[in-house]
């Protein structure tokens, strides 16, 4: 079993490298999450600026692909993932993050099916999005709700929503 | 790595919360209608106006263009940011404004979230609230041309009125607690301490939970 996973992770690897490469080649504004280096072989986290996640997620889908919005460990929620924020994150970057995850069964061609439709779907999102976000932006642009103008209720109800998950 | 059409809800574990969208939502999401391509040529709309946050998520753009002689609204463009319920919500939004030659004015400002929902054909219980949106950019984009056009006297300023001055609670502030989930008057006050120290207000918090449940959820028939 060893030996597999010795062959394994560079395979899986060399594949995650070749789609973040794609996508760093064919998307503009675009930011990794993540440590450039040490990180995991099998994951690739990206923010697409001016998208937002589960539009993007249910594009993918049509063309039969599957990914994550947020990080792996907050997938259920519909909030900016704290993981991501506390990476250093504005959450405008955090909101368009999605997760690409490979495994044993993903392919060459699977990273080249992925890097020929999401491109196209992103542009698509980007002509719609009334956003132009900047990529060194670090701070927050806006940090108003959208009901009322005040601070999002996730800042704010911070203290509140972690007494609440326990 | 196969195309699924014909695919199965998805129901969250732990609450049974359903996350599929309707054939209408899905409509909409994919083929969005009225929206704007080209560059915004800014002087040639009547109303203009941006709400939302992309902190938050959500952000949209709406333009419009009105027959000052009928009161009527002619045509609805729309940019959005934002997930499948906003992005379809917006665009459902626009057909109703602007089908059958044109809502009147009067018309459009009763425009509730939930009449959007019902045209959608339902959005899963944790969507609601980013169909809010489209009803809140239609209204300000309105205040935008009635205040271009002097007609002060329609101007409609919501949620900035303070319900509660010592732990400074708007209605906005309730207006959210209700959209997050918080439907009593005990747990509005969990979230947001409306009453604490003043507890004099709380009818009328009591009375905006209704409004806002009746609003969002529509609950009337059924409380």
């Amino acid at each position: 079993m060893d030996k597999k996973k010795l062959k394994e992770r560079p395979r899986q690897k060399k594949l995650r490298d070749r789609l973040e490469k794609g996508i760093s080649r064919l998307i503009p504004k675009i930011v990794l999450n993540g440590h450039k280096i040490r990180r995991l072989p099998n994951f690739l986290n990206v923010a697409i600026l001016d998208v937002e996640g589960e539009a993007l997620l249910l594009h993918l889908d049509e063309y039969g692909i599957v990914a994550n919005t947020g990080s792996a460990c907050n997938s259920e929620s519909l909030e900016p993932s704290y993981v991501l924020s506390a990476m250093g994150n504005p959450y405008e970057f955090v909101h368009g993050s999605i997760r690409f995850t490979l495994g044993q069964e993903t392919t060459k061609r699977d990273i080249d099916h992925v890097l020929k439709y999401l491109p196209r779907i992103v542009e698509g999102l980007r002509r719609i999005s009334p956003l132009n976000l900047k990529l060194d932006q670090k701070k927050m642009a806006a940090p108003l709700a959208f009901i009322g103008n005040q601070t999002p209720h996730f800042l704010r109800n911070a203290k509140i929503k972690n007494q609440k998950s326990k | 790595m196969t195309s699924r059409k014909n695919k199965p809800d998805v129901v969250n574990k732990i609450t049974g919360h359903s996350w599929a969208y309707s054939k209408i939502v899905r409509e909409h999401f994919f083929k969005p209608k009225n929206l704007l391509w080209e560059n915004p040529n800014t002087a040639s709309y009547d109303g203009q106006s941006l709400v939302g946050s992309p902190a938050c998520g959500d952000v949209m753009r709406v333009w419009l263009k009105i027959d000052a002689k009928k009161d009527k609204i002619k045509e609805f463009k729309w940019r959005t940011f934002g997930c499948a319920s906003a992005i379809a919500a917006t665009s459902m939004l626009s057909v109703m404004v602007t089908e059958k030659g044109g809502l009147s004015i009067k018309k459009a400002l009763n425009i509730k979230p939930q009449d959007i929902i019902k045209r959608l054909g339902g959005l899963p219980d944790r969507k609601i609230h980013c169909s809010v949106l489209g009803d809140k950019a239609l209204r300000a984009a309105l205040n935008d041309w009635f205040k271009k056009t002097g007609q002060f006297q329609r101007i409609e300023v919501e949620g900035a009125k303070l319900i509660d001055p010592n732990t400074k609670t708007t209605e906005a502030d309730i207006e959210e607690a209700v959209l997050e989930g918080a439907t009593t008057v005990e747990a509005v006050q969990k979230r947001t301490k409306v009453g604490i120290g003043y507890p004099e207000c709380l009818p009328q918090v009591e009375e905006l939970i209704r409004f806002y449940r009746e609003k969002y959820f529509d609950e009337k028939k059924s409380k």
